[in-house]
């Protein structure tokens, strides 16, 4: 696979697996390293690359499991996840968070168990058929729709709470 | 829309039950100006897959430069010199004994041959011994009857 021909398998989907990696990882300086790493893995089996059906499926579990794995090593470390990302950055989700809940429907998806937290993103921000889910996170589509509904009523949920909280 | 098929698709929403295009149709409504305040709490979901539809990669990705795989004629060349130089050396270890063993030949042979002339001329020295049988056998026939 030449250079060309790799970037425009690969390129179409960056900003998705930058999404994913941002899901997972909170920070965008991480998520934006964790692309890059993406990057660089693919680049290297880039032989094997076209052996698959969907290289963005492909690139998605590895991304998943990259982050997860990225996860697990800094808690052996001891080390906190940043959550101050929300409000260090000046930009998009201040603003945000000062008109409404975003932020806090943020923070809610993040205490979602890993595989509800990653079907509620492909579903309702990458906008991924329960099938295309399901190969990505090596399910059927049933159970993805099961984990979908376990985790939106979870947010709604937690979101209902906190809004009558505001309103005491 | 209604606030009867909004709350319908919202029970259908959450069960997992709506189709993407009917998903497009809430986020659609709680991102509109227009929301019933008995659903207000729901908008900070659909705000929320918005705002994350909307991030996007701002680095770029290098491919990293390759100077490996440009080297396979390396190693090829190696072999081939490797080749060259072991057919050329028993080639060259077969010719210049030769120098030594002619010598070693020729007086071979030629020792070879004094050997032949040495035991020609014995074998006619024998031949001639063969006649003192004659006495033997002439003996027997006086002595003997």
């Amino acid at each position: 696979m030449k250079q060309k021909e790799f970037l425009q398998t690969t390129m179409p989907f960056k900003d998705r697996l930058y999404r994913i990696a941002k899901r997972f990882l909170v920070s965008s300086d991480e998520a934006e390293d964790a692309v890059q790493e993406i990057y660089l893995k693919l680049w290297r089996g880039k032989e094997k690359l076209k052996n698959y059906k969907s290289p963005e499926a492909f690139a998605i579990t590895m991304t998943k499991n990259y982050c997860l794995d990225r996860l697990k090593s800094k808690q052996a470390s001891n080390l906190k996840i940043v959550h101050n990302n929300y409000e260090n950055h000046e930009n998009l989700e201040n603003q945000i968070e000062a008109n409404d809940g975003v932020a806090l429907v943020f923070k809610i998806m993040d205490t979602l168990p890993n595989q509800e937290k990653m079907v509620l993103h492909l579903r309702d921000v990458e906008q991924l058929e329960f099938d295309e889910i399901a190969k990505m996170i090596d399910s059927n589509p049933t159970a993805v729709r099961v984990a979908l509904s376990r985790a939106r009523k979870k947010v709604r949920d937690q979101l209902i709470k906190q809004h009558n909280y505001g309103i005491q | 829309m209604e606030f009867n098929s909004v709350k319908a698709l919202l029970d259908a929403y959450f069960e997992g039950n709506t189709t993407i295009a009917q998903e497009q149709e809430l986020l659609d409504y709680f991102n509109g100006t227009q929301i019933e305040t008995s659903l207000q709490s729901y908008a900070p979901l659909f705000k929320s897959f918005k705002a994350s539809r909307a991030e996007v990669s701002e680095s770029t990705f290098e491919i990293p430069k390759e100077n490996v795989d440009n080297r396979w004629w390396l190693s090829i060349a190696a072999a081939i010199v490797m080749i060259l130089g072991v057919t050329g050396f028993v080639y060259n270890s077969n010719n210049s004994l030769s120098a030594e063993q002619h010598q070693a030949l020729t007086a071979l042979k030629q020792s070879q041959e004094a050997m032949q002339l040495l035991s020609q001329n014995l074998n006619k020295g024998t031949k001639t011994l063969l006649f003192t049988n004659q006495f033997e056998v002439h003996k027997n026939k006086i002595f003997n009857k």
